[in-house]
């Protein structure tokens, strides 16, 4: 009777699992390592067909556990994180553009309206390498490059200042210093290139974990 | 006690990243451990760890890995990626703050 109770407990728990696992969906691989998961987790609970029983009980409707597992597994995904990083870098460098339009505007001689410097024959690309390095630090999690600097005054600054002591450095290897000033400002706009691309990259974050429900 | 679910909405995010960030563990040993913890105050339906816990792993949170355990039994262990420590560390600090506040608020009127 006692081994009869087991084996009914055993063959409930795999009708659960093949539930499960049959309303979650996804590829035949994907399907095989959700059964091997369940089956560990019931595994915890063989002590006894009661054990099993109270486990199952704990577990939830399949059904529903199954659904749940397809929305998380959700075919959307991929193209969801896909889209979430070209907005980042879609905004980012719209952002970069701006900000090098504004630092190289120039009035024109004779009072003939505004121009661009030739700087930004430099200052584009240059800010777009920023922008995919900050967003490519983002996605990766790379710890000290992630970090708000908008919100720490004292780490902007500490950027700021190292980046014009790159700037002067570089410049002076290649034989070619500038003045500290142009220097500190080319720093100024390259780690606010930075901030802002983190910034935006960590809003679109959010706005996507909304959408897949992990917030 | 059964909890309002708009109320848990969330808190099984806070408390898998919490846990995982001591270190990696498999579905069971997170919810043994969360009862143990909370003496038995928060019992989730089971089934909802593992959605949650796929749902981090494809938000780049959590990687997996089987391991064979010294009995024999093949475990998938759940552990933070460096990005799942930046949240887990965010919301942490997210939850306690909201968890003052509301205290605060619950405490009613400051006396004298």
């Amino acid at each position: 009777m006692g081994d009869e109770r087991a084996e009914q407990a055993r063959r409930d728990v795999a009708q659960a699992i093949s539930h499960i696992v049959r309303e979650a969906g996804g590829s035949r691989r994907a399907r095989e390592e959700l059964r091997r998961e369940l089956e560990s987790h019931f595994a915890e609970a063989a002590g006894s067909p009661e054990r099993l029983r109270e486990a199952l009980a704990r577990f939830g409707e399949a059904r529903e556990v199954g659904a749940a597992l397809r929305r998380a597994r959700g075919p959307r995904g991929p193209l969801l994180y896909l889209a979430k990083v070209l907005a980042s870098l879609a905004a980012s460098l719209l952002v970069a553009a701006a900000v090098q339009v504004v630092v190289n505007l120039r009035a024109a001689p004779a009072g003939d309206g505004l121009r661009l410097a030739v700087g930004i024959s430099l200052g584009l690309p240059a800010s777009a390498l920023v922008v995919a390095l900050a967003v490519l630090a983002w996605e990766l999690g790379v710890a000290p490059l992630c970090a708000r600097l908008e919100r720490h005054p004292a780490r902007l600054g500490v950027a700021i200042a190292a980046g014009l002591v790159a700037a002067l450095g570089v410049h002076s290897l290649h034989g070619a210093p500038i003045p500290p000033a142009l220097a500190l400002a080319a720093s100024a706009v390259t780690v606010g290139t930075w901030a802002c691309t983190i910034a935006i990259a960590a809003r679109l974050d959010r706005a996507y974990l909304e959408r897949l429900g992990t917030r | 006690m059964d909890y309002d679910r708009e109320l848990l909405t969330g808190t099984v995010t806070v408390l898998i990243l919490s846990l995982l960030a001591e270190r990696p563990m498999y579905g069971w040993e997170i919810l043994r451990e969360a009862e143990r913890r909370s003496a038995s105050a928060f019992l989730m339906k089971e089934g909802t760890i593992y959605p949650a816990l796929h749902q981090m792993e494809r938000s780049g949170f959590l990687k997996a890995e089987w391991r064979d355990g010294e009995d024999g039994r093949s475990r998938k262990y759940y552990a933070l990626t460096a990005k799942g420590r930046r949240v887990a560390e965010s919301k942490r600090r997210q939850w306690e703050s909201l968890a003052e506040a509301v205290r605060l608020i619950l405490a009613g009127p400051a006396r004298g």
